[in-house]
């Protein structure tokens, strides 16, 4: 059973779902809500550093549920607001999303959506209601629907492209980083002749989601990708590989071998790529060797993040610093008891000595502060436990109230040297 | 009237007839609200906007000693992280999901309550009501009448529902008469001999805001006390004891300060904003008047309009146009400042008009009859279609107008900054002389098709 939360860092599945087609241009949400659903969405995001741009904010279209629709059923204020959005607002596709309001009542949102789709409009639907998860089972749920219904409203040449890749299982907004993350791995896969569907960030929008069906593998890079990458392959045949995020030399070569074995283009293909990343890692790295020894980097930590980022972060400084991962605690999972049986906990338990699983604000500053963590990796909401230990908070997860990130990463080889650069920095910061 | 022994208050629309939706021109909407009952509209074309449920966590997070439980589901809540970035408060999720909505979230509110009371040492607990309890109707006073009992500490049903009202505002009505109802000690209220202290009621203005206004009222050697956000449990408790209140916003407090005239016998000094000089003065003087303090004010707004009138007189909107988006109390003393300030106020937008402060509306003479007017919360589609074809040099609000950039006009935000007192006309200067557009790459949103239209196409008469 979901339980109270003090202080919730994730916002509802309603809000996933904005968030993620905020980032995906050329798609317009439209919000089949009380005025103020997608409000909160926008003011937590504002204040946790999402940077958001396009159509977000206020600016997002909504029907704006008065009590008459409660009470009479909402759908025919949904056909008038999708009607009127088509002649007001740009897009190449519009996702009409549901509530709690709306599933209460029983609004039948498809039936509007599929209405105007038989109008020969871009139009699809997503049916999770806030109610049903938080933010990451958003994501889940309208990267799934946008792979599977897109090919109702856009005449999709079926042409294979066998150097094609999708990326699943980053969030935006959610991950703070996910702009740069999604960079980097595009410039990865590039590095080895292949092409990337971010579907976010600077090169994304429609015209991959579109294509993503003539990609030759979907990468998932967390548990909210798989069931879009699923929906690909049931659909398209689309083949999917679950990864890790990869960070450190070490990562990214492996990563690199598994997705040409996967695609079966032999591993020599990469060697180049791999040598210059090496190069550039350890020209780098190396800068750090003397302090290593001197400043001690090899500290017990505690990281708190979303589960694919503090295994990526976790690995990496358990590798290279050497750190002492004492204490994880994951923010994104649907039941801790489904936990258990889960691969990724196997792989939890050998990075770190405990792992828990917690949304609750004051239950993770009560471990952080009851841990032996000499720096603490985790969002801003972690700032006062680690004002209390007396210790520094790098900080990793959303939400992050301080630091204006754009193009930052920790992913990558290039991330894993802006990472090595902040991490040192922190522990200069605490040993002054 | 008082409302007090309502078990609610109710909405704007009901209680004074809030129009929330209208685009036209000042000349018919005078027309419309000179009669006795203003015809609501409906649009058909919405974008989000605020609800009572965000303004209400807005001021009850800045309510020391108290902790908030937003009853619904995760998301519901999920503001608390924008307004806590100014000062950490107390608020917990009963994060309500599928299940719940069918078979009740009594028990997760009862173990919220549990986890509120024992974990934050609150003196009061507010139950903030979604749209899902207001659904799933579940029994809140009933739980609230055995927790009180037993845990002996006050809980406060906010019963807002995100759906009831257009006018976000009842946000701040449903929390006035919360804590009016179950906060305030009516028996301290009761005594015949009042605190020489003045209630200053503040619902949404600004740190900034508050800044700009106290100074004024510490300057002239006033008692006050700040309530009910940036206050205390306690603070709130006392306010009829005070010897006099003043509602900085009376859109927003008036109903507050009217019920503690009524009830609490507190006389409510009615004053209007203080934007601009002159409003600031009338303001100031109106208070004095009350305190019997003229003689010092009189001499204070001297000197203060002196230095104020310095930064007035360079004029920086010389010559140029200004869309102005604010609230309607806050207009006509803004149409002022702008035009002392050498500009010319174009259209205005406004988030709703009312049976009491249409008054407003006759004094904004010095627009232009056709001046284009948007009743709306938010709606930003509605205002790039005025902007796009009126193209004033400025938009100036509140919120950052970023999209009338695409038109070349320059936005002015408030946010951070006040407009209020004296030091709100230097800021607003100094804002107006650094005002440029930022140099993005311009992708507007808006079809051309609809930027050519008429604004009030989807607008339509509500069938009864």
């Amino acid at each position: 059973m979901a339980s109270v939360i003090e202080k919730p860092r994730n916002g509802c599945a309603l809000h996933g779902a904005v968030q993620t087609i905020e980032e995906i241009r050329g798609v317009v949400p439209i919000v089949h809500s009380n005025a103020g659903c997608a409000v909160q969405n926008y003011l937590s995001k504002k204040a946790g550093g999402a940077y958001h741009g396009g159509i977000c904010g206020y600016s997002v279209p909504g029907t704006a549920v008065q009590e008459r629709h409660v009470i009479f059923g909402g759908a025919s204020r949904l056909r008038e607001q999708i009607k009127n959005t088509l002649k007001v607002v740009e897009g190449d596709l519009y996702i009409v999303l549901n509530s709690c309001e709306s599933s209460m009542v029983g609004d039948d949102v498809s039936a509007m959506a599929k209405e105007a789709q038989e109008q020969g409009e871009p139009v699809i639907d997503s049916l999770l209601a806030g109610f049903h998860g938080d933010v990451h089972a958003g994501y889940e749920a309208v990267m799934a629907d946008i792979m599977e219904k897109i090919p109702l409203v856009k005449k999709i040449e079926t042409k294979k492209e066998e150097r094609l890749v999708n990326i699943f299982g980053i969030l935006p907004q959610q991950d703070i980083y996910f702009r740069g993350d999604l960079a980097e791995i595009k410039r990865i896969l590039e590095g080895i002749g292949l092409k990337a569907n971010t579907f976010f960030g600077s090169s994304g929008g429609v015209k991959e989601c579109e294509q993503a069906g003539n990609a030759a593998l979907s990468l998932v890079f967390s548990r909210w990708g798989l069931k879009a990458a699923e929906a690909l392959n049931t659909s398209c045949g689309v083949p999917y590989l679950v990864t890790d995020i990869p960070t450190g030399l070490e990562e990214v070569s492996g990563f690199v071998n598994r997705v040409l074995e996967t695609l079966h283009i032999p591993e020599e293909a990469a060697r180049p790529f791999l040598e210059k990343e090496a190069e550039e890692f350890y020209y780098y790295f190396d800068r750090l060797e003397e302090e290593f020894y001197e400043l001690h980097y090899n500290r017990t930590l505690a990281l708190v993040g979303d589960e694919s980022n503090v295994v990526k972060l976790a690995k990496f400084l358990k590798h290279y610093f050497l750190a002492e991962i004492e204490t994880v605690i994951i923010t994104d999972f649907y039941r801790q008891e489904d936990l258990t049986e889960d691969k990724k906990a196997e792989e939890l338990k050998s990075l770190a000595e405990e792992i828990r699983f917690s949304k609750d604000r004051r239950e993770i500053r009560n471990l952080l502060l009851h841990s032996q963590a000499e720096l603490i990796l985790g969002s801003s909401l972690e700032m006062e436990a680690a004002k209390k230990k007396g210790i520094g908070n790098l900080e990793i997860s959303y939400p992050v109230y301080k630091r204006a990130i754009l193009q930052k990463t920790y992913t990558g080889i290039r991330g894993a040297v802006a990472l090595a650069e902040d991490y040192v920095t922190k522990i200069k910061e605490m040993d002054d | 009237m008082s409302f007090i022994e309502e078990r609610k208050v109710l909405t704007r629309e009901k209680r004074v007839g809030a129009l929330s939706h209208f685009n036209g021109t000042l000349e018919t909407l005078k027309g419309e609200t000179e009669r006795t009952e203003m015809k609501q509209r409906i649009r058909t074309m919405t974008q989000v906007s605020n609800d009572e449920i965000i303004l209400a966590l807005r001021t009850l997070s800045k309510i020391e000693g108290a902790a908030v439980i937003v009853h619904g589901a995760i998301g519901c809540s999920a503001s608390g992280l924008f307004f806590e970035r100014e000062k950490p408060f107390f608020w917990y999720s009963t994060n309500l999901n599928e299940r719940d909505t069918i078979l009740g979230g009594d028990e997760k509110l009862r173990k919220a309550v549990l986890r509120a009371y024992d974990e934050t040492g609150a003196r009061v607990i507010f139950i903030v009501g979604t749209p899902v309890v207001a659904i799933n109707n579940d029994d809140v006073n009933s739980l609230i009448l055995e927790m009180e009992e037993d845990l002996e500490i006050k809980i406060i049903w906010i019963y807002t529902d995100g759906f009831k009202s257009k006018a976000a505002v009842t946000g701040y009505d449903i929390i006035s008469h919360s804590l009016l109802r179950y906060l305030v000690d009516r028996q301290i209220g009761n005594l015949e001999k009042k605190e020489p202290v003045v209630n200053l009621l503040s619902f949404s203005e600004k740190k900034e805001d508050l800044r700009s206004v106290l100074a004024i009222l510490k300057d002239l050697g006033i008692s006050y006390q700040v309530l009910p956000q940036y206050s205390d449990v306690n603070t709130i408790k006392k306010a009829g004891a005070a010897s006099a209140t003043i509602a900085l916003n009376p859109d927003e407090g008036g109903y507050f300060a009217e019920e503690l005239e009524e009830v609490f016998h507190v006389p409510y000094i009615r004053t209007e904003v203080p934007v601009g000089l002159r409003k600031t003065k009338k303001f100031i003087l109106k208070i004095a008047r009350e305190l019997g303090i003229e003689e010092k004010a009189e001499d204070y707004i001297k000197e203060e309009e002196t230095k104020a009138d310095f930064a007035a007189k360079r004029a920086p909107l010389a010559g140029k146009t200004v869309f102005l988006d604010t609230e309607l109390s806050y207009a006509s003393g803004f149409v002022e400042l702008i035009e002392n300030l050498g500009g010319t106020v174009e259209g205005i937008s406004i988030p709703y008009v009312d049976l009491e402060n249409r008054k407003v509306l006759k004094k904004l003479s010095s627009l232009k009859s056709a001046a284009p007017v948007i009743i709306a919360n938010g709606q930003p589609f509605e205002k790039a279609n005025v902007i796009s074809k009126k193209k004033p040099d400025y938009d100036i609000g509140e919120e950052a107008a970023a999209f009338a950039s695409e038109f070349g006009t320059v936005p002015v935000s408030l946010a951070n900054r006040t407009v209020l007192g004296y030091e709100g006309v230097r800021q607003l200067v100094t804002l107006i002389e650094r005002a440029g557009i930022y140099p993005a790459g311009k992708n507007g949103i808006y079809k051309k098709s609809w930027l050519a239209k008429s604004g009030n196409w989807y607008v339509k008469q509500e069938v009864k």
